[in-house]
């Protein structure tokens, strides 16, 4: 019986487009101060029918794994003709959202007439003063525990992301409490990442050392709380579909070659957060992009690259949780150079780990975008 | 009610920052009250009507130091459908240290200082309808633009004498425009007899016309004039002319300075504004019958 | 018992695809993830709440290099382990 992890590991080495992010708009209803998108893109979005288009075109490679992004993709003025058309065509539909619109009517459509396998939404603080100060939008954390309850109760599966950072480091404990109330499962990110067009202030926000510490502790605590409450696991864990992370493969991630991002202007992108121009969907379809761009033929050389020269940090590679795009991103383009914050993170989560004096297997992370 | 939701379905969904999903690449450049604008995100049939309607404003070339607004789109599916019979069209208007939105019919938008005044309009209007929205748009970031650049947008009659302009002011009914076309008759040019801009200048206040449509469209729309009086204005049995105090004053043009006057955050600055354009004008208080001869009067007495 | 003349459907919470020699289906509610083989990715696709199992079989038998009745064992078998797993539902 072939596991879901060999399918994957297939994907990548095949080249096997598997999960697609959209970014469907930058327009977004909160204005959070570390946000990634760069408002500055110029460009011509794309139609509601350049979208169905691609939809069937996606559908047609099989893939699987649609996930919408923005900005905020609700308002998006197609945002549910495009939900819906997703759902017709059996993706499984990702929503990454900030949750503030997420009520009544709005809440109820998304789940009818899109049926997200999943909405992914953003916890920026444990009280309103650090949440509204990130996003700058007062009221917005109220209105999220509002609108999370409201989810929950219309039975829509919800997740939390959260991106440590300086302003929340001390919350993260009662941002975890908060999602174990609401019986939401919650996510950290411990990297505040640049802005797309490379502009550097959103690091201003990077959480300190000690904050990211305190949260791998915090991690391995409610780790073993979780184990021990569970009692002895079964032997094969079903797991989200992205989640699973491929075995034994020559490529460091399957940004490229199993999955890959788009700009609301049509701009492909390995990953959402490896910006390398690969294609534009007004010039060419995504098929003659995938077999085609020689950006992303690059790409793909450059993630088995990656795999190589991490192997000679040994044990550390796998702390890391180096990105690629990340390195290129800080490094002015060279997505090999290895960066403060994977190094940093290794170094950290070394140290926890030896405190513990158990040595886990691997760490399963993926990144909160 | 709170903010948006007399227009809108999801007052949640309000943009927060300026992005979203052009029309079209077309743009327009526009020269309102002294100030560049650079309209961008247009389809081309938006930009055509517009260049239309404005007409005599469209300065060409963008300038250098313009106010830019971009224009995005917005599902028709977020706008209530409002009854309009009977009802007296008020934007809903909300404010911050460095942000003011607007909701409209069928459009939303938002202006932010970061820190050089910038907007953004968000619509649901295609071309026939889209100069309305555009228009109700721009009288927002004009009025909050010359309030910011120390000057005022008046809901006013702007008439030309000798050279010179005065702002009558008056209680809606008070018969501005009437007065306009009195003074029309009388060889006066008026810029316009609905909305008016105040501007400082190294000398005084001046005057302009804005591109907003009132009853008169005066052929001289972009000249600016030295502002010579501010006038409250109303109907009487006769012609008759009062003085008018400072203090008055400033209270009538706060009552007829839109959008900015109802802002908390930037009430202090228009306050000052107004006291100075007040300073430097003469006040007087008209009372005009349905006749010739105002202006022999207004003449008389206010030169005097 | 499903047999030759069972008409099915898929669950409404099924997604699936086709990646030969394999087919990935993820439950939406349950939620999880199966890896079908290459056969019971074919006949899943199929699917339809109208054709019986016997004309799924003459669609997807060109596929395959092998006799009838081989496939049509593996074939049940494998649409009766999908209903046990209530991927596919018995319309009639
Ligand atoms: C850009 S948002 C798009 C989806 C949605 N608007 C939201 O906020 O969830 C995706 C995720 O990236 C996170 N994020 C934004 N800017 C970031 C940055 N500079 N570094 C790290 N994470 C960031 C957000 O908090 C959110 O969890
Ligand atoms: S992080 Fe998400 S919610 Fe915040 S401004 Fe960016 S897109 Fe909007």
């Amino acid at each position: 019986m072939t596991t879901f992890s060999a399918v994957m590991a297939r994907t990548w080495r095949e080249n096997q487009l598997f999960s697609v992010l959209v970014e469907l708009t930058y327009r977004c209803n909160l204005d959070c101060v570390f946000c990634y998108n760069d408002l500055g893109l110029r460009g011509t979005p794309l139609s509601k029918a350049q979208y169905l288009k691609l939809l069937d075109d996606l559908q047609a490679m099989q893939v699987m794994n649609l996930i919408l992004s923005g900005g905020e993709p609700l308002a998006h003025p197609d945002f549910f003709a495009i939900g819906a058309a997703a759902r017709e065509r059996g993706f499984v539909v990702r929503i990454k959202s900030n949750g503030h619109a997420l009520s009544g009517v709005l809440a109820r459509r998304l789940r009818d007439e899109v049926d997200p396998y999943i909405v992914e939404i953003s916890l920026h603080g444990a009280r309103p003063e650090t949440h509204d100060r990130q996003t700058r939008v007062p009221g917005s954390f109220e209105r999220l525990l509002e609108n999370l309850r409201g989810l929950r109760a219309l039975g829509q599966r919800v997740k939390l992301n959260s991106t440590l950072t300086g302003w929340n480091e001390g919350e993260a404990r009662a941002m975890f409490a908060i999602a174990d109330d609401l019986g939401i499962p919650l996510q950290f990110d411990p990297e505040v990442t640049p802005r797309d067009d490379g502009d550097r202030s959103p690091l201003s926000l990077t959480a300190s050392r000690e904050g990211i510490r305190d949260l791998f502790r915090l991690e391995f605590e409610r780790g073993d709380a979780a184990e021990a409450a569970a009692g002895p696991r079964p032997v094969e864990v079903a797991r989200q579909a992205d989640d699973a992370v491929p075995v034994s493969t020559s490529k460091h991630c399957g940004a490229g070659s199993s999955s890959i991002a788009i700009d609301p202007f049509g701009n492909v992108y390995p990953c959402v957060q490896w910006r390398v121009a690969s294609g534009n969907l007004h010039e060419a379809s995504i098929q003659e992009i995938w077999s085609g761009s020689a950006a992303l033929a690059k790409v793909r050389q450059q993630t088995e690259e990656v795999k190589g020269k991490l192997a000679g940090f040994g044990k550390d590679a796998g702390l890391m949780n180096f990105c690629p795009g990340l390195a290129a991103s800080r490094s002015g383009g060279d997505p090999l150079a290895v960066y403060d914050g994977a190094t940093q993170r290794a170094a950290i989560l070394g140290e926890v780990q030896a405190e513990r004096k158990v040595i886990p297997l691997r760490v399963l992370e993926t990144s909160s975008r | 009610m709170s903010f948006g939701e007399r227009f809108l379905i999801h007052p949640d969904l309000f943009p927060a920052r300026l992005s979203g999903e052009s029309w079209g690449d077309a743009r327009l450049n526009l020269e309102i009250a002294g100030t560049s604008h650079a309209i961008e995100g247009l389809t081309d049939g938006q930009a055509a009507s517009m260049a239309e309607r404005f007409a005599g404003f469209d300065s060409g070339v963008p300038a250098k130091d313009a106010v830019r607004s971009r224009v995005f789109r917005m599902a028709p599916e977020e706008f209530r459908a409002i009854d309009t019979r009977g009802w007296n069209y008020d934007l809903d208007q909300d404010a911050g240290e460095t942000w003011v939105r607007i909701a409209g019919m069928r459009f939303v938008a938002r202006l932010a200082w970061r820190p050089d005044l910038e907007g953004a309009l968000w619509t649901a209007a295609s071309d026939v309808d889209f100069p309305g929205v555009l228009e109700n748009y721009l009288r927002v970031l004009a009025a909050y633009g010359l309030a910011a650049a120390g000057g005022a947008l008046l809901h006013s009659a702007g008439i030309v004498d000798d050279g010179e302009a005065s702002l009558f002011v008056g209680v809606s009914g008070a018969g501005k425009s009437t007065f306009s076309r009195l003074s029309l008759d009388e060889g006066r040019q008026v810029l316009s007899d609905d909305l008016n801009a105040l501007r400082p200048t190294t000398a005084g206040f001046e005057a302009l016309a804005v591109p907003f449509a009132g009853d008169i469209r005066s052929e001289a729309r972009t000249g600016a004039r030295p502002l010579r009086a501010i006038v409250r204005l109303r109907q009487g049995p006769e012609h008759r002319l009062a003085e008018l105090r400072p203090a008055a004053a400033v209270a009538l043009l706060a009552s007829c300075a839109p959008y900015v006057n109802r802002d908390p955050f930037r009430a202090e600055r228009l306050m000052t504004n107004l006291a100075s354009i007040v300073a430097g004008a003469e006040l007087r208080e008209l009372a005009f019958a349905l006749r010739p001869g105002v202006w022999s009067l207004m003449g008389r007495e206010v030169r005097a | 018992m499903i047999g030759v003349d069972t008409v099915l459907r898929r669950a409404k919470d099924v997604r699936h695809r086709l990646l030969p020699p394999e087919a990935v289906v993820i439950r939406q509610t349950v939620p999880e993830v199966l890896v079908l083989n290459d056969v019971a990715g074919e006949l899943l696709e199929r699917v339809d709440a109208r054709t019986p199992v016997s004309g799924l079989l003459d669609q997807v038998a060109p596929l395959y290099d092998v006799d009838r009745a081989t496939l049509e064992a593996d074939a049940l078998r494998f649409l009766t382990e999908l209903a046990e797993a209530g991927i596919v539902e018995v319309v009639a």
